[in-house]
């Protein structure tokens, strides 16, 4: 699926620079509808900066970005608020946009089920498990009902089993509602499993090393279709020659 | 470290105090009435101020006043933590007051209460309020500059704002900064209130000290101090730990 005539997201000429260290310089992106964007790159290349430009928790120094009203944010960490409820927690985003008590426990209580979180509803973060913690984070995302999903390696601390399950979740949960995401992560498995369209960033300010696509359906796609696994290696060579040629 | 039981806890209580009493007592064999009265006339004198219903008029006076200065202190002091918290370029333009007030001795202000006041309730509340709240200022300050900024980048992302926001964002993450400031302004507000009272007023449980002391009946002035004790308890304990047992049972779900 390539950019939509009418993108859900556009940056036109985003710059960005913290103290002695341009990030972003005359950055462009436009992300269509139903679109899963993967973006990799090496550590420090400012992937979660230009994630943070897009969720508006940073503002550009030049450049315009448009973007939808309602995001979801999964971030490295789980970032769930240790004294309320999973139940709660999921719900966070639906109480912040003023949403009555009464359909947030009904939303909360679908993602639970979704998620397989039925036991944990009532617990609180500390009794939960790291992966079980990031499925709330990701249900807290889901619950607004996000016109556009932004994912900064969510699953970069669990075990590949675990990821893969989460990551199929994930997949499960576009097919049902197809909204656009933007993916970043470390892992070019992962990309291959569930982007439409891959960009490659390196160096500073960042420039895309390049684009990479694969048409099958995220949907339909499993780790071991030689198709996949081709992306995979292809996307895992592409990474090793943006970390070694930096400009 | 190894740990102990906590019915073995409570004994080592009933232990410590019953200690105490032995103590007392022996002291009490040795020393007049008139130095050091024994547990038991301190108990009758305790005993005559309660059924003559001036325990609990003075008592009464006292707690009122204290639970004045506290909640001043609290609003006041928690208000400008949060206030200057989120402004820290606010922070030098009232550190020197916070200090001033925190550093000077209490009787200092207890003094100054005199001449502005005179004798009367306002004198040992203010008294109160000029060393407490700048101890919870001081805590919630700290807070809010502990806050956690990850947290705060999610409630942002999320659009939380206003009641949202602090409800289930700064006042939880805020809870442990501001009882441990809860729990010193109880204590400062009770001694400090009581000492107001001592030199500067006319009614409540130190004017009755003061009282008693004059009229050399010491037993009368250990039960006040035993007043003094369990209105500090009150505070305490009653208060300001329930609430934050309250406040805090998330984190004993196990």
């Amino acid at each position: 699926m390539a950019p939509a005539d009418d993108p859900v997201l556009t940056m036109r000429n985003v710059s960005k620079s913290f103290p002695g260290r341009p990030v972003l310089k005359d950055w462009n992106l436009d992300v269509g509808e139903g679109e899963i964007l993967c973006i990799l790159g090496p550590s420090g290349c400012g992937k979660t900066t230009l994630l943070n430009l897009i969720a508006g928790l940073l503002a550009p120094d030049a450049g315009e970005i448009r973007r939808p009203a309602r995001l979801g944010y999964v971030f490295q960490e789980p970032r769930l608020l240790p004294w309320r409820t999973v139940r709660e927690n999921i719900a966070f985003g639906l109480k912040a946009r003023g949403v009555r008590e009464e359909e947030r426990r009904q939303v909360a209580g679908r993602l639970i089920g979704h998620m397989g979180l039925e036991p944990f509803a009532d617990h609180y973060p500390h009794q939960l498990s790291g992966g079980m913690r990031q499925r709330v984070a990701l249900a807290r995302a889901l619950a607004v009902d996000p016109e556009l999903l932004l994912l900064d390696e969510p699953f970069k601390s669990l075990d590949v089993l675990l990821r893969l399950e989460l990551v199929r979740l994930l997949v499960e949960e576009w097919r049902i509602s197809p909204r656009p995401i933007i993916f970043v992560t470390h892992e070019v498995q992962e990309a291959a499993l569930v982007a439409h369209r891959v960009l490659i960033m390196r160096g500073s300010p960042a420039q895309v090393a390049g684009a990479f696509t694969l048409g099958r359906s995220p949907a339909e796609r499993r780790p071991e279709d030689p198709d996949v696994v081709h992306f995979a290696a292809q996307l895992y060579q592409e990474l090793l020659a943006a970390a070694q040629t930096r400009p | 470290m190894t740990s102990i039981s906590p019915v073995e806890r409570v004994w080592r209580y009933a232990l410590g105090v019953a200690a105490l009493l032995a103590i007392w007592s022996a002291l009490a064999t040795y020393y007049p009435t008139v130095l050091v009265p024994s547990p038991l006339e301190t108990a009758q004198a305790l005993a005559e101020l309660a059924s003559s219903g001036e325990l609990f008029r003075q008592a009464g006076v006292s707690l009122a006043r204290i639970l004045v200065a506290f909640g001043i202190s609290v609003l006041v002091g928690g208000t400008a933590g949060l206030l200057v918290g989120f402004r820290p370029r606010w922070h030098p333009l009232i550190q020197p007051a916070v200090s001033l007030a925190m550093s000077a001795p209490p009787i200092s202000w207890l003094v100054l209460a005199l001449v502005w006041f005179g004798t009367g309730s306002v004198t040992p509340i203010f008294t109160s309020v000029v060393v407490s709240a700048p101890v919870v200022f001081a805590n919630v300050y700290e807070g809010v500059r502990a806050l956690d900024p990850d947290l705060l980048a999610m409630a942002r992302a999320y659009g939380a704002r206003g009641r949202t926001l602090f409800e289930d964002v700064y006042l939880p993450a805020l809870t442990p900064h501001l009882f441990a400031g809860l729990q010193v302004a109880a204590s400062l507000s009770v001694r400090v209130g009581i000492m107001g009272e001592l030199l500067g007023s006319d009614a409540g449980v130190g004017y009755a000290l003061a009282l008693s002391r004059i009229y050399l009946e010491t037993p009368r002035v250990f039960a006040w101090v035993l007043v003094t004790v369990t209105l500090l308890a009150l505070l305490e304990a009653g208060l300001v730990r329930t609430l934050q047992r309250r406040a805090e049972a998330w984190k004993r779900a196990r």
